[in-house]
């Protein structure tokens, strides 16, 4: 009798390891006072050494010890969803500015824990803090900031007898620079149709907004209508390539030498710097019938879940992990352009690229952050399936955000 | 009688053989054993197989027949992914045949299907008709066919990729040889839901393509020798004897064929997104989404279990079919 019990105890146990086996390694269940987990996304394994750092600084500082719960990118705010609508949500949750205002459900204004302890707001950059306000309401401490960018080979550019594009040059100089490639058979421009590079490029051609400054969305905008008109026309007349599906071609076709300029965010240009094979350019969006600003700025940050008991320890994690001291050292490595004013001198003098801080500083100055919206997840989607239409020169600008509109149900 | 009981308590096949093949004494010795021990036996005996099946049993319940009730139960309520949970009865389900973009990937999806599984079985079905024992080294095509199928799909659609992209090897090779751009496969709406396809037949064939190659090598070579002698040509033969002889593995093919091409996703949704607009977006890209960009759990659960009936249903018919042309020895 003792002996089936016994096999039957063990056999229940080996099943029930099994079962626990298949979750997640870092629970979030366990969370504890002096235990937390930190939900990011982590691109590879410099990524996660990184990161790691970053962690190991909180305990370092006396503080919890943090767990590290990646995921790639591209899952990530589909796993954070799923994660904090089932209750096992990580104390410390990345958020990028752009998606704050689809999250605030689910994260914790962090504005009176900032006020309670004294905490110098004042030392992040302005528009990488306002960009984690929603309402006026602080959902997160922002690690990194930077508006949208063109980043150029200044081998091609010299090669086509282009003339390098300095910053806060006009549409003029880009539809001149596109002559001498198109004379050359080259191509200049990379055509994107991720939503924020199309965002960017059409608010600095013409000011069109999809999303509005205060967060609502306006897919029948006749203006945005008119910048996918133009970016078709760049498409047809051989200064830009054919959009694709996927966010991912633009940078390889840089990177492949197969066109001379694309968009992109300054948290990518130090590692792109490392990756391609020429000397890398750098430079503000071109300005064209706007007087207004001519880029979009976004960044990310590290929020505390609604669900996190812990929520005084959590910001205490939160504060090490954007402090000046681990922002510069981020900087030091070449990962993204700081969140913080101080450390970001670091930043420029590491990048060893000629001009990025005075191109950062105009396009900065040039920038209004991008707004999120609750819909913004789905409008990424719909871009990605019909922004190809309307770049591509299928379908005029308006009939594309026509069919947009009414999936967002506008 | 002892035999009888014997195969109850423990259904499997190995039971029946040990008391077949063991010497008379033993089996004599298992029909002396008393009565009164033999419900403990048994009861011991099912003890140890239910302690077998629990793993899996306790596996199957929590992660297959927990979640299809939910489902089932999540559908007709309005269940955001994060907030109250209300009963609205059918109100999914009217909402669902109210949009006009779930008829459009139904749509997209049937022209999936009906391109796939036909292009899927005569190319699997030519292959392993072409794979004889007569081909040298065909073991090694039987690998290199195979290849793809057990190729991870993310793998595969990557170079796809660069094959149909502009300045992909396609539109390279037709540049340098005819001097023309070829379409821009995945953004072109007439283009793209045949590049999925193509993709998808490259991808799926092998595995089917194996299971026709098993069941052609064991059709009898009697048969085959029988319908040559009596002048019947290479074709007639292949129709007339081997395709009678291996449709139960057909049928079995272009069932579950049918029901993983019901399900795509990974395909449409990594080449093209769903686009351009929707033209590749399937029924399983629509529900996810409407469960995770949208954030409706209870709208997508409702997706799902129309997809289920439609399955249930063209599996239904297919076995009404099957009557008239499968064969079983």
């Amino acid at each position: 009798m003792k002996r089936r019990l016994l096999v039957g105890v063990t056999a229940a146990a080996a099943a029930w390891g099994l079962l626990v086996g298949c979750s997640s390694s870092s629970s979030t269940s366990n969370q504890s006072k002096d235990k937390l987990v930190w939900s990011m996304w982590i691109a590879g394994s410099s990524d996660k050494a990184a990161w790691q750092q970053v962690a190991n600084s909180v305990s370092a500082q006396g503080g919890p010890k943090v767990t590290i719960q990646g995921a790639p990118f591209n899952d990530y705010f589909t796993k954070l969803r799923t994660q904090l609508s089932t209750g096992s949500a990580p104390c410390v949750v990345s958020i990028q500015s752009l998606r704050a205002a689809n999250y605030t459900d689910v994260l914790r204004p962090i504005d009176s824990y900032a006020k309670k302890g004294g905490f110098d707001l004042s030392a992040f950059d302005t528009t990488a803090l306002n960009g984690m306000k929603v309402d006026g309401k602080l959902y997160a401490l922002p690690y990194d900031t930077g508006p949208m960018l063109l980043f150029y080979n200044k081998d091609l550019f010299k090669q086509v007898g282009a003339e390098e594009p300095k910053p806060g040059w006009k549409l003029a100089d880009f539809t001149a620079a596109a002559a001498k490639f198109k004379a050359a058979g080259k191509t200049m421009f990379a055509s994107s149709v991720a939503d924020m590079n199309l965002e960017s490029m059409i608010l600095g051609y013409n000011g069109g907004r999809v999303i509005k400054a205060d967060g609502t969305l306006d897919p029948s905008n006749p203006t945005f209508a008119k910048g996918l008109d133009w970016l078709s026309s760049l498409v047809k007349n051989g200064t830009a390539t054919q959009a694709s599906a996927d966010n991912d071609t633009p940078s390889n076709n840089f990177v492949s030498k197969k066109v001379g300029m694309y968009l992109d965010g300054p948290w990518s240009l130090l590692s792109q710097k490392d990756k391609v094979k020429f000397p890398i350019g750098v430079t503000t969006i071109p300005a064209g019938h706007t007087s207004g600003p001519s880029t979009f700025s976004a960044g990310s940050g590290f929020g505390i879940s609604k669900q996190c008991a812990y929520p005084d320890q959590a910001f205490k994690a939160i504060t090490t992990m954007t402090s000046q001291k681990v922002l510069t050292t981020l900087a030091r490595q070449g990962r993204a352009f700081p969140g913080r004013t101080a450390a970001q001198q670091t930043w420029y003098d590491n990048a060893h690229i000629d001009g990025v801080e005075s191109v950062l500083k105009t396009a900065q100055k040039a920038s209004a952050p991008l707004p999120g919206n609750k819909q913004s997840d789905q409008l990424q989607q719909l871009f990605s399936q019909y922004g190809i239409q309307a770049v591509n020169g299928q379908q005029s600008g308006a009939e594309t955000m026509k069919s947009i509109a009414g999936q967002l149900g506008q | 009688m002892t035999a009888v009981t014997t195969q109850q308590a423990a259904p499997a096949e190995e039971e029946v053989v040990t008391v077949k093949v063991a010497a008379p004494g033993t089996a004599i010795a298992v029909d002396e054993e008393p009565e009164a021990r033999r419900p403990a036996e048994v009861g011991r005996r099912s003890w140890w197989g239910a302690a077998f099946a629990a793993p899996h049993s306790i596996g199957l319940a929590l992660f297959t027949v927990v979640p299809i009730v939910a489902s089932l139960v999540v559908s007709f309520m309005n269940w955001p992914m994060i907030g109250g949970h209300t009963w609205t009865g059918l109100e999914n389900y009217r909402r669902l045949f109210d949009d006009p973009i779930f008829w459009v990937v139904v749509r997209n999806t049937a022209e999936y299907v009906i391109l796939y599984v036909p292009l899927n079985l005569v190319v699997s079905l030519g292959l392993a008709a072409w794979l004889t024992p007569r081909i040298r080294h065909r073991h090694i095509f039987r690998v290199l066919f195979f290849i793809p199928t057990i190729t991870p799909l993310v793998a595969n659609v990557v170079v796809w990729r660069m094959l149909y992209q502009p300045d992909g090897l396609i539109d390279a090779t037709l540049q340098s040889t005819l001097g023309e751009h070829a379409p821009n496969f995945l953004a072109d709406d007439t283009w793209a839901m045949f590049a999925v396809v193509a993709m998808s037949v490259w991808a799926g064939f092998g595995y089917n393509m194996l299971i026709f190659s098993a069941a052609l090598d064991a059709v009898p070579d009697s048969q085959i020798e029988a319908a040559q002698l009596d002048g019947a040509s290479a074709w007639r033969t292949f129709w007339h004897v081997k395709f009678p002889a291996i449709s139960p593995s057909i049928f079995f093919a272009t069932m579950m064929t049918l029901i993983t091409s019901f399900q795509v996703f990974t395909q449409p949704f990594l080449l093209t997104k769903g686009g351009p607009g929707t033209e590749t977006e399937t029924l399983v890209q629509y529900i996810y989404n409407t469960g995770f960009q949208n954030q409706q759990l209870g709208l997508a659960s409702a997706g799902a279990w129309v997809l289920f009936v439609i399955i249930l249903g063209i599996t239904a018919v297919q076995f009404l079919g099957q009557k008239r042309w499968v064969h079983y020895e």
